[in-house]
């Protein structure tokens, strides 16, 4: 792939999804790329991104960027976010109190698959807070399956490799091969069914102070993704955090959340 | 939506104090199709102080997404704020194929800077009639900046000789710098042959 094709297509891919691919992403582009002209019968880049292109019913752009986004979930991943959120988003809404009685802190994991972001937040805030400020954890998603497998908590090592050792042994229990979330983090986690897109559903979701929406925005359309957003700022609080993929943008969705500059990373704020 | 809820929303939407509100009246007007409904959505996107408010009126816009909100649109391209025209632009992008007629008649527009704006919502359009109509544009536009954004969106969106000879045309057309530097990299993104 010339370096032309590729500033050419990452382009349209960050018009189209916020999602942006720096230029030492050639090679991981490149072969997903080659991999759907393939799968489609093309072999030229610029007839294959015409075709991509001009293809109405947007099929062939999801598949690609099903492919150029494939992520496995695993606990802690996008670790400096993670960090950032622990060390320096929580205390400073906890600063925030401003003497009065502390309240419950409220994150939202939405579109959470099989639970591990939403259970790594929960060890984070139980280890930040050392319980002494009542939090909970709500965690989204719309495909009830995943759902049922994220309340039963069971993980494969693959999906534990980044889990700090003291934290393994403090916050899972291990089943043969495989690592079940303990009974106390997995009843302070509550999994929901919900459609971000159904709106008297989201408007149920309100008074968070942070929402980790990671790699999701990137299946929806254009107008979609800017209505979630809209859901989203009425479910923060005031001064509340959106957390995305670290290679999203919510400023190519919307103007209305502000950035704002941490150590670790650069968060939404609304 | 009926008739007493609509009337209520609108009021909701334009004199309500309290942000939520009117963001919400204007989210809930997406359930209506009416042309009052368009017409009071529009007209309320430029002077909603509320950037939040403006932001649920264009979702609500798209998502009522009829031949009225298409003409709307069309008038919004005149504002003098800037986030209004963006606005306008995108809501006509989005709604793509409703879009094309309208587009095609602001192409033709006296105004250079709505052909600039008609121009921008071609290059996000998925119908190979885009392309066609940005090639002339570049060919026969008569403003250096008009027939500039126009070679920005074809080097994206041109594949044929015929695109390189065009751009190449307008270039030694105008004599201008930076149409010159925008001819460059869309030839790039084209590809030499």
């Amino acid at each position: 792939m010339r370096l032309e094709d590729f500033i050419k297509l990452r382009d349209y891919v960050y018009r189209k999804s916020g999602v942006y691919f720096d230029e030492n992403k050639l090679y991981y582009v490149e072969k997903r790329v080659e991999a759907r002209m393939k799968a489609t019968g093309h072999d030229d880049f610029r007839t294959y991104f015409a075709w991509m292109r001009f293809d109405t019913s947007g099929r062939e752009f999801q598949e690609l960027m099903n492919l150029l986004t494939v992520n496995e979930t695993y606990f802690f991943r996008e670790y400096h976010q993670l960090k950032c959120f622990a060390e320096e988003v929580i205390p400073e809404i906890l600063g925030n109190k401003n003497g009065a009685a502390p309240r419950r802190l409220r994150v939202w994991s939405a579109g959470c698959s099989t639970g591990e972001e939403a259970y790594t937040l929960a060890i984070i805030l139980k280890e930040m807070t050392g319980d002494s400020v009542p939090w909970e954890v709500y965690a989204t998603d719309i495909n009830t399956e995943v759902l049922e497998l994220a309340k039963v908590g069971v993980y494969e090592r693959r999906a534990v490799r980044e889990v700090p050792e003291v934290y393994l042994a403090r916050y899972f229990q291990p089943v043969g091969e495989q690592f079940k979330v303990v009974p106390e983090l997995r009843h302070r986690v509550k999994f929901y069914h919900l459609n971000l897109l159904d709106r008297d559903g989201m408007r149920a979701m309100k008074d968070f102070d942070a929402i980790f929406c990671r790699n999701v925005l990137i299946y929806f359309d254009d107008a979609s993704r800017r209505e979630v957003a809209l859901y989203f700022y009425e479910a923060l609080r005031p001064g509340g955090y959106i957390f995305l993929g670290h290679s999203e943008s919510m400023s190519r969705i919307t103007p209305i959340f502000k950035l704002k500059k941490f150590r670790e990373a650069i968060i939404y704020q609304k | 939506l009926r008739v007493e809820e609509v009337q209520s929303l609108i009021r909701t939407l334009n004199e309500h104090p309290e942000e939520v509100e009117r963001y919400r009246a204007a989210l809930d007007l997406a359930g209506s199709k009416d042309g009052y409904v368009v017409d009071c959505l529009a007209a309320r996107l430029p002077c909603e102080p509320s950037r939040v408010v403006q932001e649920a009126i264009v979702s609500a816009l798209i998502s009522i997404g009829t031949d009225e909100v298409v003409e709307r649109c069309a008038g919004l391209l005149r504002s003098d704020d800037a986030y209004v025209r963006n606005a306008a632009v995108e809501i006509l992008q989005v709604l793509e194929e409703r879009s094309l007629k309208v587009v095609q008649r602001l192409l033709e527009d006296a105004d250079p800077d709505t052909r600039l704006l008609a121009v921008n919502v071609l290059g996000e359009l998925r119908c190979r009639e885009a392309v066609e109509w940005l090639r002339r544009m570049v060919a026969k536009d008569s403003e250096v900046n008009v027939v500039a954004a126009a070679v920005e969106c074809l080097g994206e969106m041109g594949l044929r000789e015929e695109d390189r000879k065009t751009i190449q045309a307008a270039v030694e057309r105008f004599q201008d710098p930076y149409l010159a530097f925008a001819a460059e990299v869309a030839l790039k993104k084209m590809g030499r042959t």
